[in-house]
Formats: structure tokens, sequence, C-alpha cells
């Protein structure tokens, strides 16, 4: 017997080395996968850059409508605030109760009572237009006089109480400020009711 | 390490990535006059001789490339498998091999066989650093740790075997060994009388051994018969056998198949009354059936022995 590469090169014995040896054989698998890597990630970068190729002009247009409309919604700040707060006011006005039908109701009553008559009347409303939470309240000063007859004035002012109190709005309170039956100078007795309405909620 | 690189073998790692390929073995016959080969074809091996003068055939002394359109390649090629798990094994007779004895003793066990050791050992060799040398010990495998006193020195020009090389490179099929031709004739010789002399003629060399139980005692090489005469060799032959008088009275053997049966055996009495000449059908004995081989049988299963000296092709 004799040797493997018996006359022959260094360089063919490499070879014949190389062929049959593990370590050079894995090394040869490192390589492959090392360069199947490479070009997996090559082919993935390639990818991305078509793809953001592609996206980038739609990318572009979205930014561009989005700084608009930045732009436009700074300028229609004040116009949006109003419409807010005039959303959080809808309720109100649409269950608003109008003074005129609270004049109307206090008319009447002064119709259901033939004794009493209505001189003045003073309607103020202390809603505050700054304030969300101000309620449409209403407060009606009545100044009106009483011709006795066969009846006292204070039960007279009374019974207009009570038809003030059925004909108004619930939420509607009824006080009597100033009774001159007891200070009659006249034929006529005045007296002053005052009427608060602030809507229920 | 670039050394590594220039010899990485990408496309054998390549064709061989995802399977084992099985490895065939294949031995040529590369002579000056004449090309031979035997490699298996389908299984079983298959001799063809007289491939000298196709094209593409390999050359000794000059480059040559097998490609696809030669008739080599085509005819004598095809069939055989042979691919990047192809080995070949070479056997050559070139006059510029060289055959030397030397003392073991002063080679030394386990040193590498430069160029400066080949001329302190053989102060005679020539082409010392334009050749590949190998040493054997006196049974023709390698030196093992202990010491022989005979060991047998081998000498081919690096020209010769890298035209071998470069050619079955091309082919993507790799070299096991190149063997002379004298060294695979001995040892033909040595295996059917294990004691005795043992007497090789090629074209370019005579190559005479005193073997004991098949270990050489003494080995010389001479000129060829056809410029030498047998006469002188015989003479040699005499000279030598009285370093060795018991060997000597062993009847020699002789091998050859440049020449005929006929000149072979006129030799074989020329030089002794008991040489004998070996015929085809001692080579043949207890060895497989090559078909194809009864053109040239000594040829064949001097190729066949060939192979069977180079153990391991995994």
């Amino acid at each position: 017997m004799i040797p493997y590469g018996f006359l022959t090169s260094s360089r063919q014995r490499a070879l014949h080395l190389y062929r049959i040896d593990r370590f050079y054989k894995a090394t040869f698998g490192v390589i492959l996968i090392f360069l199947l890597t490479q070009i997996i990630a090559g082919i993935t970068g390639v990818a991305f850059i078509y793809w953001d190729g592609q996206t980038a002009p739609q990318a572009r247009e979205n930014e561009l409508r989005e700084r608009s409309l930045a732009t436009r919604e700074a300028k229609d700040q004040a116009l949006v605030r109003k419409m807010e707060t005039a959303v959080s006011l809808k309720s109100f006005i649409t269950n608003r109760i109008p003074a005129s039908r609270l004049i109307r109701n206090i008319e009447e009553a002064f119709f259901q009572n033939g004794g009493v008559c209505l001189t003045e009347l003073k309607l103020s409303n202390g809603f505050d237009f700054s304030n969300l939470n101000a309620k449409d309240a209403f407060t009606i000063i009545l100044t009106g006089a009483i011709k006795p007859g066969d009846r006292t004035p204070t039960l007279i002012l009374g019974d207009l109480t009570k038809s003030l109190i059925n004909e108004l709005p619930k939420g509607s309170k009824v006080d009597v400020l100033r009774n001159a039956a007891t200070q009659r100078a006249g034929e006529f007795v005045t007296f002053d009711v005052k009427i608060h309405f602030s809507p229920e909620k | 390490m670039s050394k590594f690189l220039l010899n990485y073998p990408w496309k054998f790692y390549l064709k061989t990535f995802f399977r084992t390929p099985q490895t065939v073995a294949g031995a040529m016959l590369v002579k000056e006059d004449r090309v031979s080969i035997l490699s298996p074809v389908h299984g079983r091996l298959s001799f063809r001789a007289g491939l000298r003068d196709l094209e593409g055939a390999p050359l000794l002394n000059s480059p040559c490339r097998p490609s696809s359109d030669t008739a080599f390649r085509s005819g004598v090629l095809s069939g055989r498998g042979v691919n990047e798990a192809f080995h070949w094994v070479f056997v050559v007779d070139t006059p510029d091999a060289q055959i030397h004895q030397v003392d073991a003793d002063r080679y030394g066990i386990g040193k590498e066989l430069t160029p400066a050791r080949v001329g302190h050992l053989v102060p005679n060799a020539t082409r010392v650093s334009l050749s590949y040398w190998e040493i054997l010990n006196a049974s023709l495998e390698p030196n093992g740790p202990d010491a022989a006193p005979v060991s047998v020195l081998f000498g081919l020009p690096k020209r010769v075997a890298r035209n071998l090389e470069d050619w079955a490179n091309y082919l993507g099929s790799s070299v096991a060994a190149i063997i002379p031709l004298p060294l695979v004739l001995l040892q033909q010789s040595i295996s059917l009388s294990p004691t005795g002399i043992q007497i090789v003629l090629t074209t370019n060399h005579t190559v005479i051994a005193l073997t004991e139980d098949k270990g050489i005692k003494l080995i010389t090489r001479i000129e060829p018969v056809q410029k030498l005469g047998i006469r002188r060799i015989a003479t040699t032959l005499e000279t030598l056998g009285e370093a060795f008088p018991e060997i000597s009275k062993s009847p020699a053997r002789l091998i050859s198949f440049d020449l005929s049966g006929s000149d072979l055996t006129d030799c074989a009495h020329a030089v002794s009354a008991n040489a004998m000449p070996t015929v085809p059908e001692e080579l043949q004995e207890g060895f497989e059936v090559i078909s194809a081989a009864s053109s040239s049988p000594v040829e064949a299963y001097t190729l066949y022995r060939a192979l069977c000296l180079v153990p391991s092709l995994g």
C-alpha cells in the first residue's frame, strides 16, 4: 500500500483534504448561509426602497392635507367654540319657556280675580352669556291694586297668589313683597308680588 | 489564508452540498508511447488500450486539456462517470523518474522530505528541487515508527505531475496517486515471488531487487534492457548476488509488459537457467475479471494492481 497523494503536488493533496475534511466542508456551509442571509437582506432592502417609493407621494399628500386642516381648524377655532356653546345651550333653547307665556299666565291669573288689577310689570333676566352653566331665569315684579269689596284685601291677594301659582309653569316661585292692606289709605290697596321662574332640570 | 482561498473547492462543495458523492477510482497508464485506462463502466471494470493518439489524451511532457469536443473525452471517458468524485491513479513510465535505495536511519523518522534532505540522502540524485519525492520502506509501504535498514526513494518531475493533475482537474476529478510503473511491476513481482530476485523491465528503466519474505534487501535501478542489453543486466545481477548469496540462489523473476512473451522468455533464459518470465495467467489469479483485458492482460492487471495499491479513496 502506498499513501494517498503519492508523488502529487501539495495543491492536489490540499484539494483532497478540503474534499474529505468535515471542518472545511462546514466552512462552506457557514459561507453559504452567510451569503444567503446577505441576499435575503438585500432583497428585503430593495423591497423596502421600492415600497417606500410607492407610498411616499401618498404620505406627502396626507401630510399636506393634515397641515392645511390644522391651519383651517386654527382659523375656525372661534366659530367652533361658538358652535360648541350653541350645542350645549340647545336643550335650554328648545325647552325654554318664553317670557310672553309667563306674562300670558300672569294675565290669566289676574282675569280670574275680578278685584285685582295690574298696574306695572317689571321683567328681568339674569342670563350670563359668558357662563355655560348660566340659567335662563326670569324675575318678574308685579305691582297691582286691589279694590276691596265684601272680602278683605288679604284674602283677595291670597286668591291671586294661588291663581298665579296654578297658572305659572313649574319652577315658579311667588312671593308677596308688599301687602298694603295694613296701611290702606284710599279706595285701592296696592301690593307688590315677586315671581321668580327658574326652569327645572 | 490565501492558499486556503486559492485552493478552495467551490464547485465541488456546491455540487456535493445536498448529496454525498459515490467515490469512483480509475487507473490510467501514461507512457510516452502508450496510454490505457481501467475504470468501472456500469459497475464492472473495463480496460481499454491504444489511446495515445486520441486527441485529449494526457501527456507526460506537455499540458493537455480533455475538452468536451476531443475524441478522448467523448470516446473513452463517456460512461465512466468521471466527475468531481472520481480519483485517478496514474501509472507513469518516464526516463526522468528516479528510484534510489537509501538508508532510513540516515533519513530519520517523521522528518519532512525536503529537497535538501533528498540531496543529503542521495548525493547523485538529479533535478532534486524540480521533482516530487516519496520514500517507502522495504515492504513498499509508508515508513512506520520503526526505522528499517532499507528504504526506497522515488522521484518524479514536478512538470509531469502538474501535467497529469491539470488534466484530471479539468474534468473536475482529482489525483489519488502517481505511481512509477516499475514500482507497480515490482510489487506484482514480489507478490508472486516473495523471496528471490525481481527484475522489472520497462521502456525506460530496469529495476533489480533482491527480496526476502516480501522485504527488499537490495534494490537498484539501471538503464533499460533495450539500451543496456540483457548480458550487462545478467552481469550486474551476478555482482549484486554476491552480497546476498542465499537470495541469489532463488529463481529470478522477470516482469514486463513492453516486451512480448517470447522476448521476455529469451531474456529470462539469458539471465539464468532457472529465471522465469511472468505470464499473464499468473497475474490474473484470484483477481477480478476485467472486461476487454484480453487485448493486453499484463497491462490491464498492472493497472488493477495500481488501483489496489492506493488504499483509501474516501
